[in-house]
């Protein structure tokens, strides 16, 4: 069974495959949380809540 | 203008499903058919504002976005080029700022206009109606705001699957990662929701079990449905979310 996740709390998403960051509508960034892309995923999602 | 992209299986009981869509093109670049497996297609025409729906047979495999942009009338952009694949048994996170509409995907998948949230098991008339909805009804979507009414967990299990065992229900419980270690599954059972007073997260719980024991989907959509939980909770309850092996349909 394949899975949607849909979360605002990046700490909780250790566990899956893939993270994909949203904004405005596009896809910003992808990539694994253990990987070293899991920097710039946070980056984003931070940067987007101070932004908000 | 994009498609979202399905892959679905083949059966022979599917042909029942097949609609006459000639007056729809199909989508451009479609993965080929291989082994028992054709396409189902999901159309969001921006301009429009509707979501067309093109389907072979009711059982899924994956989805796959190719380039999918979808709007409002009054011109607000929701979503713009998104492409993604999610096949077979991958888990796929979806994160993103408050308000940006990251549950637009999943819900254009699942056949619902973003912002539109039903109940997850009440199936409209439309869905009756129309088989090409089918494909829909493999796509399980747990909402934000769980909706249980009041009464016990297992008349709230019942609503989900009049004709559930004692057993099947029981291992609907013990799936639960919430449950309390003191609570044994039958007085958990009996227990009245309106008498407990629960706070958000244990409904959510049980909700989200119920959602799980109607059916058992190729795609689960977790929107936010563990959100009102503790981190670790969160997490052990969302990767415990794997279809249960029960009888009901």
């Amino acid at each position: 069974m394949a899975m949607i996740l849909i979360s605002h709390r990046l700490r909780s998403l250790t566990w899956v495959d893939r993270v994909i960051v949203l904004d405005s509508g596009t896809i910003v960034a992808e990539g694994h949380m253990k990987s070293s892309s899991a920097i710039v995923l946070s980056t984003r999602v931070s940067t987007n809540r101070e932004e908000g | 203008m994009g498609w979202l992209r399905s892959i679905a299986y083949v059966t022979p009981s599917s042909s029942r499903y097949r609609q006459p869509w000639s007056s729809i093109q199909g989508p451009r670049g479609c993965l080929p058919a291989r082994g028992g497996f054709t396409k189902c297609s999901i159309r969001s025409d921006r301009r429009r504002h509707r979501t067309i729906q093109k389907i072979d047979s009711p059982l899924m495999e994956g989805i796959e976005c190719d380039r999918v942009t979808f709007g409002y009338p009054s011109g607000q952009l929701v979503l713009s080029d998104v492409s993604f694949r999610l096949k077979g048994a991958e888990k796929v996170a979806l994160v993103g700022r408050s308000g940006r509409k990251v549950d637009a995907v999943p819900s254009l998948c699942a056949n619902r206009r973003p912002r539109c949230r039903p109940h997850p098991h009440r199936r409209t008339a439309a869905s009756r109606v129309h088989p090409q909805n089918a494909a829909a009804e493999r796509l399980l979507m747990c909402p934000k705001q769980p909706q249980l009414f009041s009464g016990t967990i297992r008349q709230n299990l019942l609503y989900a699957n009049a004709e559930a065992t004692e057993g099947e229900m029981e291992r609907v419980i013990e799936a639960s990662a919430t449950l309390a270690a003191s609570q044994s599954t039958t007085s958990w059972l009996e227990t009245a929701l309106a008498r407990m007073r629960w706070d958000l997260g244990r409904r959510e719980a049980a909700a989200g079990n119920r959602s799980r024991s109607t059916r058992q989907p190729s795609v689960l959509i977790l929107d936010e449905s563990t959100s009102a939980l503790d981190l670790p909770t969160s997490t052990r309850s969302s990767r415990r979310s794997q279809p249960l092996e029960t009888t009901w349909r």
